[in-house]
């Protein structure tokens, strides 16, 4: 199964489209739904969960999802998140395999993932102010 | 003439205080004090040894060379060990209970000694033949847990509590095992007195007569002295050191060589209790006797090295199903079974 | 009536048995584990920060550092993606250059795994012999490298040398070496009853909880299941060699310990026929000499010793990374650890620590 078959089997139902070889979800509210809907289809494996800095208005969420047990090629997942409010439910309760990476987003990139068990920074201390992966951080150079 | 070489030389010095009219009591007393430096110097140069001999015993089964720098074949390498160690600051951490912290160290390097005063070394070479030797051996050894309780309790550190803790379930599981091996000896010789059970395997030696017993005892030993598979009290890579881990300098190296002269302990146990002591295999009387106890002794010396170097630590709950499910059973269907033998035996005694 | 009371204990970041700096605090009932708290983060040095202030070239150097012992896998995982974002087409003799490289890696990093595995559970001379036959493979690396384990061999379009004079003899004569070797550690480690009680049983992890948690790899393929992306996504030249997929059975410590072994093994294979089939030719396709991607985005899996590596590059047409996101197998891994930990004993912890196999340099990254 490829990402044009997983974007037919979304199409209609959800707000999604399909550029640059990956699934873009317009709402990010409906982001559990689609991703449970992948799931379902067979995609067993969240592989990796990142998020991309666009300033100055928002954030993008990517997931690659991928099926070992059926041999699925990698399917992209993209949503978007504001930069002012960055919320977004956690996929946590889909793929446990999101924990930790989710942490790992919320600590550098600073994206509050909802419903998450435990989201507290992985990295960096408590302490710590700012998240660095953001474009807008100021880094101290001794370059 | 080596046989006598160290009875002959107490005989003389007895002979000679006798003749300048020393009061006998001033003759006992230093003939014993002689007697105790004479035991600490073997077990002093012995523990130097002996560390040597383990770390190039270790070298080899592992495929390197071991110490190679300090004098030849880096025969000095404890020395400098040793001496490094004595140039530490004792360093007392915050918060410590101060004096049991500071008395352990030195009451774990007493326990061993003190089990020295009991051995036969060779032919009438006893410090004092205690004629309940073998339980005076097993009671203070067992002190030691205590000793370790102190270090691990007042170190204030959760590491050496674990230490700790592991080490008191340790020797308690083991202590039964090694008492009911050593009975089964004692029922053989039909006496706890050490230089009466060497007496005993003039002929056979207890290995023989006493397999099981042999075998319970030489695991139990190790346990109970905490050698590797059975050193999780140190368990260096799960509790750091245990009880040991917050000793510095001198204190520690008292621990290590307490552990050493412990090591050494038992294999001279097991060379008394089942390998016929100072008596000499074959009638080849021409070693003397000394000489075949200190041979015999590094004989289990390396069977206990070659046991260390090749397992691996076993876990806590494996440890005590060990002692308590398998070799306390065996022990004392062992006992059950030499009581029964001995019985027929004196039975069908012409 | 005695009152009991559970100790927690803060283990690292300094300890004996971390791989590294790792903290994790233990919540004690006696020597049983109740709950436990990994904290991660004292390698952390800001490798994704730093890709995005590097040109394309520059950042080679730091994927080497974040897993050090087997480094050359993620060498190859980047220039792969860069070169898939670009479409640069590799020259054969560079790809099985690559090859052998990446494989010699994977055998020094299992052995390392081997060996700290040993010495976690207790056991020095199982820390030995690994270490030994790590040597052979250093050797062959420095050789071929220049550097023994931050080797930043890689370049995008091809390999930054030729093989040096002599390698291919020298690799034939050491590889029946590792092999024995690898015959020896079974025999010393997988041979001892200590071992195996302590490993058998302990942790065990089902394929589908596994994947649940985004375990990829040698961990996954010890839990049962023949996944192996050399073989089921080829990439490289991987499709031309014929080696075996060692699996385990039930996921326990035990076979994620075996299954490392019987990859050695099949490393030294892959490694064999490549020294074979290597033809001749140049090493560095034509490339331009500022590396200028379009804009656009790349995802490209490889499989490195600890797992599925995945590295996520978006490009804005300028000579440096908008974003670089690398998936690394050992942060996935030790996301399970709490859970795999629960109900087991303070000394399992250990075990399975380092049965997870989990460098510190490439979880905090």
């Amino acid at each position: 199964m490829n990402i044009n078959e997983v974007f037919e089997r979304l199409e209609g139902k959800y707000d999604v489209e399909l550029s640059n070889n990956a699934i873009i979800v317009k709402n990010k509210d409906e982001i559990l739904n689609v991703l449970r809907e992948i799931k379902d289809l067979g995609f067993e494996l969240l592989t990796n969960l990142t998020a991309v800095d666009y300033p100055p208005e928002r954030f993008e969420i990517v997931y690659h999802v991928e099926s070992y047990l059926n041999n699925y090629d990698i399917i992209t997942v993209k949503t978007s998140v504001s930069r002012e409010n960055p919320r977004i439910p956690s996929a946590f309760s889909i793929w446990p395999a999101a924990d930790w990476q989710e942490r790992e987003v919320y600590d550098l990139m600073g994206i509050v993932f909802e419903n998450h068990p435990h989201l507290t920074r992985v990295f960096l201390g408590e302490d710590f102010e700012g998240f660095p992966l953001r474009k807008d951080y100021k880094v101290q150079s001794n370059r | 003439m080596g046989e006598n070489l160290f009875v002959g030389m107490a005989k003389g010095l007895r002979t000679w205080l006798e003749s300048n009219h020393f009061l006998p009591i001033v003759t006992d007393v230093f003939l014993m004090l002689l007697a105790v430096v004479g035991v600490l110097g073997f077990l002093f140069l012995n523990a130097l040894f002996l560390i040597y001999y383990d770390r190039k015993f270790g070298a080899w089964v592992q495929a390197r060379l071991g110490p190679n720098r300090v004098g030849p074949r880096g025969i000095f390498q404890t020395v400098a060990d040793t001496l490094k160690l004595f140039a530490k600051e004792i360093f007392i951490p915050n918060n410590v209970d101060r004096w049991p912290y500071l008395l352990a160290p030195v009451l774990i390097f007493t326990i061993p000694v003190m089990l020295f005063l009991v051995i036969p070394f060779g032919k009438g070479m006893v410090p004092y033949d205690l004629n309940l030797g073998v339980l005076y051996l097993v009671a203070v050894t067992s002190v030691e847990t205590i000793v370790l309780w102190m270090a691990g309790w007042s170190s204030n550190n959760k590491y050496s509590l674990l230490g700790a803790m592991r080490s008191v379930a340790q020797m308690l599981s083991y202590e039964m095992p090694v008492i009911f091996a050593m009975l089964s000896v004692v029922m053989m010789a039909g006496s706890m007195k050490l230089s009466d059970i060497v007496a005993a395997q003039q002929k056979v030696w207890f290995i023989f007569l006493q397999p099981v017993g042999f075998l319970i005892y030489f695991i139990a030993v190790n346990a109970e002295f905490k050698r590797t598979p059975f050193d999780l009290v140190e368990g260096e890579s799960e509790i750091i050191s245990g009880p040991y881990t917050e000793y510095s300098g001198m204190n520690f190296a008292l621990f290590f060589l307490a552990e050493y002269t412990n090591f050494m302990i038992g294999a001279i146990m097991v060379t008394t209790l089942f390998l016929g002591g100072w008596n000499a295999p074959f009638g080849w009387t021409f070693i003397p006797s000394w000489l075949w106890f200190i041979i015999k002794m590094y004989f289990v010396i390396t069977l206990y090295m070659w046991t260390r170097w090749t397992f691996l630590r076993i876990r806590i709950d494996q440890m005590l199903n060990f002692a308590w499910k398998f070799l306390l059973p065996v022990s004392l269907v062992n006992i059950f079974v030499t009581g029964v033998g001995l019985y027929l035996y004196r039975m069908i005694r012409w | 009536m005695l009152k009991t009371q559970e100790i927690s204990i803060n283990v690292g970041p300094q300890h004996p048995s971390t791989h590294g700096v790792f903290r994790i605090v233990l919540k004690l009932d006696g020597e049983t584990i109740v709950d436990a708290e990994p904290v991660v983060g004292y390698l952390h040095r800001g490798i994704e920060k730093l890709a995005e202030d590097r040109t394309y070239t520059q950042v080679i150097p730091y994927t080497d550092r974040m897993d050090y012992l087997g480094a050359m896998s993620y060498n190859l995982g980047y220039v792969q993606a860069i070169e898939k974002l670009m479409g640069i087409e590799v020259p054969e003799r560079a790809e099985f250059i690559r090859v052998i490289a990446t494989e010699l890696s994977r055998i020094a990093s299992h052995h390392v795994f081997l060996a700290s595995m040993c010495l976690d559970m207790g056991s020095y001379t199982g820390w030995m012999y690994p270490f030994r036959d790590r040597e052979l493979v250093l050797e062959l690396l420095e050789m071929l490298t220049g550097s023994r384990m931050t080797f930043s061999f890689m370049r995008i379009g091809g390999v930054a040398d030729d093989l040096p004079e002599g390698f291919i003899e020298k690799t034939k004569q050491y590889l029946p070496k590792i092999l024995e070797g690898v015959d020896e550690e079974e025999g010393l480690i997988a041979g001892n009853e200590i071992f195996i009680a302590r490993t058998k049983g302990l942790a065990t992890v089902s394929v589908e909880k596994a994947l649940a948690w985004g375990w990829g790899g040698a961990n996954l393929r010890a839990s049962g299941y023949k996944f192996d992306l050399r073989k089921n996504r080829p990439y490289s030249v991987y499709d031309r060699f014929e080696f075996d997929i060692p699996t385990g059975a039930n996921g326990d410590c035990w076979d994620r310990f075996y299954l490392r072994l019987a990859e050695i093994r099949q490393s030294v294979k892959i490694i064999e026929q490549a020294l074979e089939m290597i033809p001749e030719g140049p090493i560095m396709a034509k490339v331009p000499k500022v590396i200028k991607p379009p804009v656009g985005e790349v995802y490209h899996e490889v499989e490195a010793p600890k797992g599925i590596l995945g590295y996520y590059v978006v490009s804005d047409g300028s000579t440096k990374p908008y974003r670089m996101h690398v998936r690394r197998p050992s942060f996935i891994n030790i996301g399970m650890l709490k859970e795999l930990l629960i109900g087991t004993k303070l000394a399992d912890f250990i075990t399975i620590f380092a049965s997870i196999d989990v460098v510190l340099g490439d979880v905090d990254c």
